[in-house]
This record gives C-alpha cells, structure tokens and sequence, in this order.
C-alpha cells in the first residue's frame, strides 16, 4: 500500500556526507562493504520522548515491521546503539540528556529527527514558547528529518530507507528488501 | 451544562480560609483529589480542585482564591497526592502553598526558577465574576 505523502520528499537529508578522499582500491571495497552492512543493521537507541514514540514502535511491530530493514533491534544503551531515532519533544530539562547520549554513542552514528517537534520545535515553536528547543539540530548533528505530527510508521520507514542511500548510495543495500511494487 | 459538558457535578466555592474544611469534608465523603490547577485572575489567583468519587460517577470542583500575596494553604497534610500539582502550580505560577513538604520546580529547567510561564499578561485578567468562581459569603448551600 502506497502512501504518496510518504515518498522521499517527506523526510530530508541533513548534513551532506563529507566528500571522500580517494581511497586505496582494497580499503575502497572493504568501506562499501562495511557501509552495507551499518546499513542493513543500523541498532536503533530507544530515544522515544513523545508521541512520537508510539509511530516508532508501531513501526517497530508487525504491521510495518522496520525488522525486514534490519533495524528492529533496540538498544537502551547509547554505547551499543549506532542509530538515535530523536523521537518526540526535547524540553529545555531534557536536553543535557540528549547531547550526553548522544556523545557517548561509538561512531559511526547517525541521528534521525522524527517528527515536528524533533525537527523544528513542532506545534510549540513559537512566541510564547519556554520549554521546547525549537529543533532537535540546535543540539546533536541530524541526518535525517521526518517532518509529521506524529509521522506516519511509513514515513519512518522512509527515513531508513534515506539513511541508508546516504550511508550507501543505495536506497536498499541488499536487493531482497526491495518491495516489489515500491521505488527502486 | 450538564455534568457530561462541564465534566462535574458539583462546583463548590470556597473561600480562601474554608478551604481546608472543605477538602477534609470531601475527604472524609471519600472522595479523592484528580487533579489542582490554578487561574491567572485578578485581583488573585484561583485553585481550581476536581475530587471525584471512590465508588460513584461523581465529580466535585472546589474553587478557591489565593492570597493577595499569591500564598495558599497547602492540602498536602489531608491528601498527599496533591504535592505534584502544587509543586507545579508554584513553578508556573508563583503560588507559595505553606507547609508543603518540597516546593522545588517539578517540570520546568534550574534556570527557569523565577520565570512562572503560565502567567497571563496583566491586561487580559479576568475577575473572579467573570469566570463564574466567585465566593459569596452568606450563600452556603448554593449547590449548581
């Protein structure tokens, strides 16, 4: 089932990916290698702050399974997570919490902002606002954003998909999770 | 309004030295507090109290004012479960509840202390008329 709001354009890269200094041909194909592999098994740290939240697990469970993209495996600890999925409001309290976490993740890692307050500070942006930083990349380095509110468990997916072209150059690394009626 | 619109059934008006008789009046009637708020109103703050009913559909809503110096009585000693909200309520809005056990900021951040964000801008306050939560002494019994 196709969402059309839920094709690439609903969530963005971030930062670009730093050009790669030519590299010798054997560490060349042993980095391709290794960037399939964090790509098909990015380990998610259980950051769900918000309703936001509640969009991850579903994402997490049956129906729309992020376990057949190899990211279904989440971690409580920062030290054995390489993807931080910011989901949900981040308050002024929490935000220490968040760039803590965030330092003591081992590279590689990546960040995904899902949803609107995670992205821009959400329905609280705005003049009155006294709590909320405006944007989870006033604090950590964001890869990809997911705009929504909440996003759909598709979008989410969608987000993965985006990570892992921008750790591959591939919007799947192996071919077998292709859908057979989706993009690529 | 009916009780399904308002989400009550009883609004009870006190004023600010019954309210401790009234809440140990709902507590020994067995009901429990759900949840305190307070009104930016003018010329003091109203605490805004729902109990409801252990066994039964039925909410009450107690309403009282602050002192003028925004000081209150704290409903701590007769239910507990009220610290929170009044930790709260102090941090949003500036209301000293006395002999309450821990005032500290319950959600906002160390240097937002003195900033009470739930504050209206001093043009916009209503009266306590206004809002329909004004306590006439002499009145007692008038059940709504």
């Amino acid at each position: 089932m196709e969402h059309p709001g839920n094709r690439q354009s609903a969530c963005c890269e971030g930062l670009p990916v730093a050009a790669d200094t030519p590299l010798p041909q054997p560490l060349r194909l042993a980095e391709t290698i290794l960037d399939a592999c964090r790509a098909n098994s990015l380990w998610p740290l259980t950051f769900g702050l918000s309703c936001c939240a509640i969009e991850m697990m579903s994402a997490g469970m049956a129906r729309f399974d992020m376990a057949r993209y190899g990211a279904e495996v989440f971690r409580p600890s920062p030290r054995q997570a390489d993807l931080m999925i910011v989901a949900g409001t981040v308050n002024k309290k929490m935000a220490p919490v968040v760039q803590r976490l965030y330092e003591q993740m081992a590279d590689p890692k990546w960040v995904i902002a899902l949803g609107n307050c995670a992205v821009s500070g959400g329905p609280f942006a705005g003049e009155g606002n006294y709590a909320v930083i405006e944007g989870v990349d006033r604090l950590i380095p964001v890869d990809v954003y997911v705009a929504g509110c909440p996003p759909r468990p598709e979008g989410l997916l969608e987000a993965i998909f985006t990570l892992q072209k921008k750790i591959t150059g591939r919007r799947h690394p192996f071919p077998q999770n292709r859908h057979p009626q989706g993009q690529d | 309004m009916d009780a399904r619109q308002r989400g009550f059934h009883l609004q009870v008006r006190a004023g600010k030295d019954c309210l401790e008789c009234c809440a140990a009046i709902l507590r020994d009637a067995n009901l429990y507090p759900v949840f305190m708020t307070a009104v930016h109103a003018q010329p003091h703050f109203l605490l805004h109290y729902q109990f409801a009913a252990a066994e039964q559909n039925f909410r009450v809503m107690l309403s009282a004012p602050a002192d003028l110096e925004n000081r209150a009585r704290s409903l701590t000693q007769l239910f507990p479960g009220l610290q929170w909200h009044e930790r709260e309520a102090h941090e949003m809005f500036g209301i000293v509840f006395e002999n309450h056990p821990d005032l500290r900021p319950l959600f906002l951040c160390d240097e937002d202390r003195g900033l009470h964000p739930l504050r209206k801008d001093t043009g916009r306050l209503k009266t306590p008329e206004q809002l329909g939560c004004a306590f006439k002494p002499g009145t007692a019994g008038e059940a709504s």
